[in-house]
Parts: structure tokens; sequence; C-alpha cells
């Protein structure tokens, strides 16, 4: 091999990094979020020993089974995003469903669902017990055949006829189980009656039917109407009253007929609601929502049993499946409930209970290592054995109160280590694969080493294969390395040690990732010569630097992590009050001498390099004046003739500091830039002003975050119904001032094109019902040629940008043009797919991005600190937008906007989009700005189509930069804490951000 | 420092000595309604704890503007020579110096507990800015004393030779 061959430029090693962090990442995240591992197969009813046998044995014969069946027919209503206080609050709606809890006909308990609370992991939580993955959020969108066992299926099994209406998920999840279906799409987030009529409009004819056996409703509406407007909406109490009705009409037919055995009514929520009126955290009022098990058969008994605490939404599958006399589904981690087992006599409880402990030790020895010694499972065969004793007690013992009193200690005993076993059980199951997680922290700390190692590098240079015995040395020992740990005894199972394909795939990839960046390293750190680190200009690019830093190092605190806009919010004013005060001391500046530029300029950088010279040179004047006198007055006049005096030797010192001229000169040059007037400056601050005062007024407008999110803000009053008329008259005025803020004079058809789209969202608005018009009250369509004008609409913007980027000579990035174009484009998106109450923001970002091109470029800040200015403000306007680190904050019917049917792609790109589009933003901002101002430091000697290239370079390491560390700091950390959900949520974002970045990267890369 | 104030006017009649005091204590006010204006642009509520948020204000002013105004006056070009040029004479101006943006940096930090999930009662806007501010301010006193000491003895020896 040829030793001075060159192996990669600088700008493929970059796209080769941004490849190599992508599959990192993946890697960490696939061994951080570690699949279930379910038993597999169906169960079926267990042969009982024979001492149970015995026992049960004298009143009946037909028990070689479970417990027998005590209810016929099931209805199971699921209300979507009931949250318990829907129900259980004094002033509730629901007056039929209160009135059956005070007569005794229901039995009403707290569940509380497990975080995500999402609508599929819920359902599969319902029917099967289990507790899902996180992974399943992801595929919450996208959902296939549930083939784990679970209670429909069981249903099937013994012959039961199953009729669904309601949200298609069940459709999905369970295609061939029914005898009668219809899914009602729940993509519509912006429709909440038709979703419920078309449920409810089967429901007269199917009561009169007898051929089903089950029934299933699943109710949207409440659900959408969260979305739309949230627990506080004058919408949710007919809506609850409208479930009431039909809880009402189902039932009172269900008690018409006469049956053997009595029919069960079950009502529950799937997931809760948050008072924002979203879902899918782990807050209370997310998680708990009531279930209700109503029937007439306790309807004596039931007085009894008056259980307060609070349940497991897993327990309903146990629960129903003993009520039916169906075996429990394999996985289920739920313990029976002791409330709707009244009908069963104290033996028949026991044994329920029994089958449930067995049930859930058989997933406790195939999930938990050395599980003859862990204390739970001595604790339930204890219970077996008094269970045993207890049964023999039954002949021998005389007083028959005595004899239950003891039954229902055994049940208790069962019931606690049901509990124990299936919490030990649900933290083995998300248990990491540590050494994925070691070897992708590991690789992305190299990438790290090696992005900072090529933004140090003198020049552009090259990686050379120098080194390669060496690397292939390491190279071999990492392979036996490898071999060794994944052969022995404890990492057999990780996901980067299994034998499958993909994960030798995932192994071969992580190798080459390996390799390149070893070389890259050794050649880096061998062979180049490095400049000590440019130091940045001025206070604003120290802080810029170290607030990232910091913010980075923030995310070792949950709060942090959960708090991050008060982070984000506290740096962009610190760095505006900054760039504020170095205005203030430049109109100082100008202050102090008046008569003309030159002399000030002289003057000012004379006096800094009579600083500087202070040490060097043994001015006898100076060193007399420094420090003898005490009166302040006297100081200062001989502190004046002190500098006249330098002044006067302006050619000496310029002779004797020699190094310094060029910088004197330098600062002349500065300041003959900037010294057109005082009333300049004066300018620019106040623009650095307004900025301050809108940056004060976009962050009251979203509360988001945890600890102040229930203050009351400026959206929320915007949303209020009776503040209808001020919110469409601020969104009306937002979209007018944006028209002038885009106005730009060259192009006629771009300028009508975005006038046009303005209005055009206006109407969609208006169509969707959530601003007036005068004299147009509603419009009977939803809106969709408006939203697919506005769509065609960005498109041709974006197409004209790239078109007349085409047609520009190759290499200059001179005109701003397709920055605009895509700017403009990225307006339109934002203001379409934003909350109606968010468009003045859309309005405020705008007029933002205008002031800041206006003092900017007077901050003098390098590459390197302009980016990370605008990567700060995008994260600002992601957070102002009310997005947080919890992914319950996404807007999920931004996806639906001018779409007709469910196409994930579509959704999701719209999804990601509404959440995203402020960072993109301003990261067009950036490109712009680049292109805007070339920066003549990087390389003067070179012409402009390498100077852009290397400046575009410089760009995209330092966001490279400020990206790995974050992930690789973060990754780090986050084997410690405990809180997944965050976690979850967070590591999405940081993967979708990083995905982001790195595109935008290749989009800058591949435009050149 | 006042005492120093009073001590280099005393020579001179009362009015203008008045007139200084009336001078400084508008500059004070002025600077606390401008500190008042930032620490809202930082987030604190504008009506809500405004009595609060006005206190913290004085404070800031009290412990940067008015130390400033009792050492180096009116004389606009002292002020540009300490805090622009950092050139400030070995003395009072260096503590000013010090003190000032000790209390300024002191309080910026001073906001960084704020939304950690502690609980506690000193997390309440502005406690511990004010808290903050305060130990910056006596870190500021404690660093200067230090560095004037040091600079001093420097500045004897190279005297000396």
């Amino acid at each position: 091999m040829d030793g001075n061959k060159v192996l990669f430029n600088k700008s493929k090693i970059l796209k080769l990094l941004c490849l190599a962090l992508l599959l990192c990442y993946a890697s960490f995240l696939l061994s951080f979020f570690p699949m279930r591992k379910p038993v597999p197969g169906y169960a079926s009813h267990r042969a009982l020993p024979e001492w149970l046998l015995r026992g049960a044995g004298n009143d009946s014969k037909a028990h070689h089974q479970a417990p027998r069946p005590v209810v016929g027919r099931v209805v199971i209503v699921v209300i979507d995003a009931l949250r318990v206080d829907f129900i259980f609050h004094e002033n509730t709606t629901m007056k039929y469903l209160k009135s059956l809890t005070q007569k005794s006909e229901a039995l009403g308990y707290v569940a509380r669902a497990h975080p995500p609370t999402v609508t599929l992991p819920r359902i599969k939580a319902i029917t099967s017990g289990t507790i899902p993955g996180f992974i399943d959020v992801i595929s919450n969108f996208d959902t296939d055949v549930f083939s784990e066992d679970n209670v429909v299926i069981q249903m099937k099994k013994m012959g039961k006829k199953i009729i669904f209406y309601g949200d298609d998920t069940w459709t999905s999840l369970f295609p061939n189980h029914f005898l009668r279906s219809e899914g009602t799409s729940s993509f519509f987030v912006t429709d909440y009656t038709e979703v419920d009529d078309n449920v409810t409009r089967h429901l007269s004819k199917e009561l009169e039917q007898d051929d089903w056996d089950v029934m299933i409703l699943h109710y949207l509406g409440l659900d959408h109407i969260g979305h739309l407007s949230g627990p506080s909406s004058p919408l949710i109490g007919p809506k609850l009253q409208e479930m009431d009705n039909v809880i009402q009409k189902i039932y009172s037919a269900l008690n018409r007929k006469k049956e053997i055995l009595p029919t069960l009514l079950i009502v529950c929520g799937d997931h809760g609601m948050s008072d924002q009126g979203s879902h899918g955290g782990a807050s209370s009022s997310e998680t708990l929502v009531p279930v209700l098990f109503i029937s007439q058969a306790w309807k004596s008994m039931i007085a009894e049993i008056k259980d307060g605490s609070i349940v497991q939404q897993i327990d309903l599958a146990p629960t129903l499946s003993i009520l039916l006399g169906l075996p429990i589904p394999q996985n289920s981690l739920g313990c029976i409930l002791k409330g709707p087992l009244i009908n069963y006599s104290i033996e028949e409880k026991a044994q329920a209970f029994w089958v449930n402990s067995q049930q859930v030790l058989n997933i406790f020895e195939y999930n938990v290592p050395d599980y003859e010694n862990d204390l739970c499972y001595i604790q339930c065969h204890i219970a077996f054995s008094h269970h045993s004793d207890w049964l023999q007690k039954l002949r021998t013992e005389l007083f028959h109160s005595t004899w239950e009193e003891e039954g229902y200690q055994l049940i208790q005993e069962y019931e606690d280590c049901l509990r124990t076993m299936s919490s030990k059980i649900a933290s083995s199951l998300t248990k990491y694969h540590m050494y994925g997680i070691t070897v992708s922290v590991f690789l992305l700390c190299m990438i790290l080493i090696v992005v900072i190692l090529t933004a140090l590098q003198k020049k552009r240079s090259n990686i050379h294969f120098h080194h390669l015995p060496l690397v292939g040395l390491c190279t071999i020992v990492v392979i036996f390395g490898h071999v060794t740990i994944c052969t022995g005894q404890t990492n057999n199972m990780d996901l980067i040690c299994q034998k499958n394909p993909q994960s030798v795939l995932l192994q071969a990839c992580l190798l080459a990732c390996f390799f390149f960046l070893a070389i890259c390293v050794a050649d880096l750190i061998l062979m180049s010569s490095f400049d000590s680190i440019k130091k940045p200009r001025n206070v604003v690019s120290h802080f810029l630097i170290l607030g990232t830093v910091l913010h980075t190092l923030s995310f070792l605190s949950s709060s942090f992590v959960e708090e991050e806009h008060q982070t984000w919010y506290f740096y962009t004013v610190s760095i505006h009050i900054l760039i504020l005060s170095h205005f203030i001391s430049q109109l100082h500046q100008k202050k102090t001498e008046k008569p003309n530029c030159v002399q000030t300029d002289k003057y000012t950088a004379l006096n800094q390099s009579k600083n500087l010279c202070v040490e060097n040179q043994s001015n006898f004047q100076i060193q007399q004046h420094s420090y003898t006198k005490r009166n302040s007055i006297e100081e200062t006049k001989t502190y004046r003739f002190n500098l006249r005096n330098v002044t006067s030797h302006s050619n000496t010192i310029d002779r004797t500091c020699s190094p310094l001229t060029d910088q004197s000169v330098g600062v002349s040059d500065y300041f003959e830039e900037n010294c057109s007037d005082r009333g300049g400056i004066v300018k620019l601050i106040v623009s650095v002003l307004c900025m301050l005062i809108l940056s004060r007024v976009a962050r009251s407008w979203n509360q988001t975050g945890n600890k102040w999110l229930a203050r009351p803000d400026i959206g929320d009053w915007l949303n209020r119904p009776e503040n209808k008329l001020p919110l469409s008259a601020i969104v009306a005025l937002s979209l007018l001032l944006l028209i002038p803020a885009r106005w730009k004079s060259k192009s006629h058809t771009t300028n009508f094109l975005f006038t046009t789209a303005c209005m055009a969202i206006y109407k969609f608005r208006l169509a969707t019902g959530s601003v007036y018009f005068p004299g147009l009250d509603f419009l009977q369509d939803k809106g969709l040629h408006e939203a697919w004008f506005v769509y065609i609409t960005v498109l041709t913007l974006v197409i004209h940008g790239i078109w007349k980027k085409w047609r520009e000579p190759r290499g200059s990035l001179g005109s701003p043009i397709l920055g605009d174009s895509l700017q403009s484009a990225c307006t339109l998106l934002m203001a379409l797919l934003f909350r109606p109450h968010n468009i003045p923001l859309v309005a405020i970002v705008t007029y933002q991005e205008h002031l800041i091109h206006y003092f900017l470029p007077h901050c003098k800040l390098s590459l390197t600190s302009a980016s990370l200015y605008f990567w700060w403000l995008g994260q600002t306007t992601f957070f102002y937008q009310g997005n947080s680190n919890s992914i319950s904050t996404v807007d999920v019917s931004a996806g639906y906007i001018g779409v007709l049917e469910y196409q994930p792609l579509v959704i999701g790109t719209l999804l990601a989009l509404s959440t995203y589009i402020g960072p993109i933003f301003w990261f067009f901002n950036l490109l712009k700005y680049v292109c805007q101002h070339q920066y003549s430091a990087i390389g003067d000697r070179r012409n402009d189509a390498e100077r852009s290239q290397c400046s575009m370079e410089t760009v995209c390491t330092s966001l490279l930069i400020s990206r790995t560390f974050t992930l690789a700091i973060y990754t780090a950390l986050d084997n410690q804490s405990e809180n997944i959900t965050i976690e979850l949520s967070r590591a999405k974002f940081e993967c979708q951000h990083s995905m982001k970045d790195n595109s935008s990267i290749h989009i800058v890369r591949s435009k050149k | 420092m006042v005492r120093a104030f009073i001590q280099r006017t005393d020579n001179q009649s009362v009015v203008p000595l008045v007139k200084k005091i009336v001078k400084a204590s508008f500059a004070v006010v002025l600077s606390t309604v401008c500190f008042h204006v930032l620490a809202i642009l930082y987030g604190a509520p504008v009506i809500e704890s405004s009595a609060e948020t006005f206190h913290f204000a004085l404070l800031l002013s009290v412990t940067t503007v008015l130390p400033c105004i009792c050492v180096l006056g009116q004389d606009s070009y002292r002020w540009s020579r300490v805090f622009l040029h950092n050139s400030p004479s070995l003395g009072a101006e260096t503590v000013v110096l010090f003190t000032t943006y000790g209390s300024l940096v002191g309080a910026w930090l001073g906001a960084f507990p704020i939304p950690l999930d502690w609980d506690r009662p000193w997390q309440v806007w502005p406690i511990s800015c004010v808290i903050g501010n305060l130990i910056g301010y006596m870190a500021a006193l404690a660093v200067s004393s230090v560095y004037i000491y040091h600079k001093y003895n420097v500045s004897k020896k190279f005297k000396l030779t």
C-alpha cells in the first residue's frame, strides 16, 4: 500500500463520521431498550393437583379445571382517555354510572396503567396482562397482528363469539377473531362526533341479537376532544353524558334478557389525560384510569367489599379470564381482583388464586435466573402448603367462621406473593444489554475525539494510510477481546453477541466503524500538527462555548432534562445581554473621543496596544504614573497626560512592539467599519432590546416542562372558548405581519405565492373551526384544499430556490436566494402545522430573524460561535412551541393536516416537521447567514468556492462536535438514572435531532 | 466608601454635596428599574411577586451601581477606564470592579438551582439569586483584597529593582 495515499479528504470524513454516529446511536438504543422475552405458546387449563381436587371435590364434580365460569355474556366498553376524575368526581356528568355505584351494582376501581400511556400498548396490556416494552410506543402507529397469548385469543379458542366496534387498532391487532366488527379510524383527531356515532349506531341492532358472547366497544371521541382542547374543555361534559347514555342503553338491554349466567359490563379507560389534554407520559393524571365492573349478579353482596386501593390495569386480564372460566393468558403479570369474585365460594376463590400463582410462577421461572433461592418463590410455595393444610382442615375444623377467616388470610398471602413476583419480573424484563451499551459509548467517544481533532487541525488535511500495521493490530486485539467476552458466561445473550444474521451484521458494521475511527485517530494524533486552539475573539464567543458545555453537563440531573427549556431561555437572554453590553461599550468608546473617526481608531488601537505593551516596554512614564497617585482626579489627569505621551510616541511604540502592529491595524479596521455614526450603534442596541422583548413574550406563550407546567400562559388564555374572537384577531394579525416580513423586492411570483398561501392558511383555520371570520360561519369541508394549496406552495418555493441555485455558477455560495426560499417555505409550514394559538409565534420568530440579521454581523462572531448561536436559537424556538422532552407534548393532530387516509410515512413526516420546524428554520438561517457574510478570516488566499466550502466545513464540524458531545455524555450517563420515560423520550429526541442535523449536513454537502 | 465620598467633598460647600447625593440616588433608582426590567426579561413573572423582583433589583444596584458611584463619581472617563479597558488603579477601583462583576455573576449563577426538583423553600424566585448575589459580592471582596495585596507586592518589588 502506498504510504502517502490519501484515504479520505475532510468532507468524506465528515460524512462517514455522521454515518458512524448514527450507527453507534442505533446500537445503543437497541441495547438500551431490549425486547421482552415472552413465554411462547398459549395457555391451557392446568391439571389440578390431587390435594386441590380432594378439597374441592366434595361439593361438585366438574372441577378438573380452573374455577367455573360465573358470567355469561360480557360487554367491554373502553373509553379512550377516560381519566379517573371524569367518573369519580362529585360533579360528574355521568349520572347513571354514579347511581349504579350508589345502588351497589357497579364495582369501581382505580387502576394504574403502565407508561407509555398510548393506546396500542394499553390495549395489549388490557387483553394480555403483560407490560409492553417501551419499544411499543414507536410502533404505536404501525400495528400488526397481536400473536402473544391474550384474552381475546383464549375466548376464541373456547368458542366464544366476539363482536367489536370502535378503534381500528383492535381490528388490526385481532384481524380474524371477531364475528362481526367495524373499525373506526382514529386518525382524524379533529372529528369527535362521527367516530362515536359510527360505534353507537350498531348498538341497538346488536343488543337484539343473541349470537354473540362478548362485545367490545372502543370509543375515541373523548380522546380526540382532549387532544383538541384539553380536559377542561366544555365539550367534555356532553361527551361524558353521551357515554353515560350508551352505558345505560347497554345495561338495561342486557338486564331485560333472562339468562342462566349473569351478564357483566366492564367500563374502563385505556389511559388518562394530562392537564394539557395529551397522554403518553407517566404522570398520575395520565396513568390512573377507572375500571368498573357492572352486573346485577352482585347487587346484594357488594357492600361487604369496599376496596379503595389502587389496582393495576394488567389485573383486568386474569380477572376476566377467571370470571369467564378461561385459562389465564400465558404472560400475564396481573393479579386477580377479589371484588368481582363474590359469587365464588371461598374454596373456589383460593383455587382461582392458586391458578394465578401457578401461571405467574411459570413466567418467574422463565425470566429470573436463580429463582429457587428467591424469597418470593419460597413464599409462594409456603402459600401452596398452607392451602393444602387449610383444605385438610375443612373436614376436621368445627368452627366454620375461623376456617373462613383462615381462607381470607390465605388469599391475602397469595396476593402478596403474586404482587412481589410480578414486580420482580417486570424489573427483570427491562434489563439492559450492558456490553452493547459499553461498546456504543466507547465508539461514540472515539467519534467525539476524531471530530475534535479534525476541528483543531491546522490545514484542511487528509487522512492517510500511515499506520496500517498498528491499527490492524488493534483491530485483531479488539476482535479477540470481543470473542472472549461473548463466549463468557454472563454476556452470551447480549445484543451484539448473538449469532443470528442481524446481530452478526451489526457486529460487522461496528467493527468497520471501529477500524475507520482507529485509522483516523492514529493518523490525526501521530502525524498531524496542531494549532493551539484559536482563541475566540470576545466574551460572546467564550460564553457560547461555555454554555454549550454546561448544557451538556446539565443532563446529569433529571430535573434539568425535564426543565431543559429553562436552560435555553436563560442562555438566549444571557447571550443577548452580552451582545447588548458589547454594543453599549462601543457606544461609550465613541463618546469618549468625539472629533473624527480616524483619531478614534488611533486612540483605541494605541490604547489597547499600550495595555499590551506595558510589560515589554520599560517606559518610565507609564511606570511612574501607574501606582503612585491616590487622588483620583489628579490621577485621571496624569493618565490622560500619559496617553497623550503615548500618542505622540506612537511611531516608537509601533516600531518597538512590532508584533502588535498587525493587531492595531486590525482594530482600526474594525472601527472604521463600524464608526459610521453613533446613531448606527444606538439602532443596534435598540434592535437587541427588541429581540430580548420578543423572546420574553415568546417564552410566556406556552408553559412546558414539569415544574411550572400548571402556570397560566398566553396559549391557555387564547385557547379558552370564550376567547375565540381575540384568537382570530391575533392569528389574522400575525399572518398579515408575516407578509411584509418575507416580502422580497426581487421576485414577484414568490411574493404573490406567499401572500395567497397566508390567506389559505387563515381559510384553513376557518374551516377547522378554530377562528372566526365575519360573514362566514362554518365551512363544511375540513380545509383539505387549503392545506394542499399550502403544501404545493411550499414545494414550489423550495424547487424555485433550488432551481435558482442550480443556475448560478458552481461553487459560489454568495447569493442567499436558496436560504431565503427555504425560509419562506419553513415559515409557511410553521403557520400551517402549529396549533392556532401558536401562529403569533411564527411572526415573532420571523421578526427575530430579521433583527438578528441586522445586528449579528456587527458582533464579529467566528464561524463556530455563529453555528452554536443559531443552534441555541433553534433549541429555544423548539421549546417556545410548547414542546418538551416528554413524548406527551408532541402535537399529534399536526400529522393529519390535509391528510385524507392513514399513510404512516406522510403522517410521520408531518409530525416530525411540526415538532422540529423551529431548529430547522434556524438551521436554514445559519446557512443564509454564512452565505451572506463569507468569512474572510478563513482563507484569504483562496478563491470564493474554496472559501465557502471551507466555511461550510467549519460549520458542519462545529455542529457535529456539539451533537456528538451531547450524545456521548448523555449515553454514558444514561445507565445510572432511573426515570425511564424521560430517558426514552430524551433519547428519541436526541436521535431525531442528530438525524436531522446529520441529514442537513448531507444536504449542504451535496449541494456544493 | 460612602465616607470616602463625603471626605472628598467636605472642603466644598454643602450644595454640591446634596446635588451629588441626589444624582447618585437618582442613578441607583434608575439602575434598579433597569435591573427590574432585566429580571423580567430573564423570565421573572411580570405581575406576580413583583415586589420581590423589585427588592432583588434594588439589592443588585446597591451591590453594583452604588459602590461604583461612590468610588468613581460621575466622571465617565474613569468609568470607561475601569470597566471598558479593565485598568483600574490598585485600590478602591479594583475592589469596585471585582465586586460589580462578582455580584452580577453570583446573581446569574444563583438562578441555576431554581429548576431543580428539590422543593426547598429557598428555590423560590428570587431567594437563590439574592443569596448568589451576596455570596458573589463577598467572594469578590475577598478575592480583590488578595489580588491587591499580591499586585502591591509585585509592584513594590518592581520598583526596587
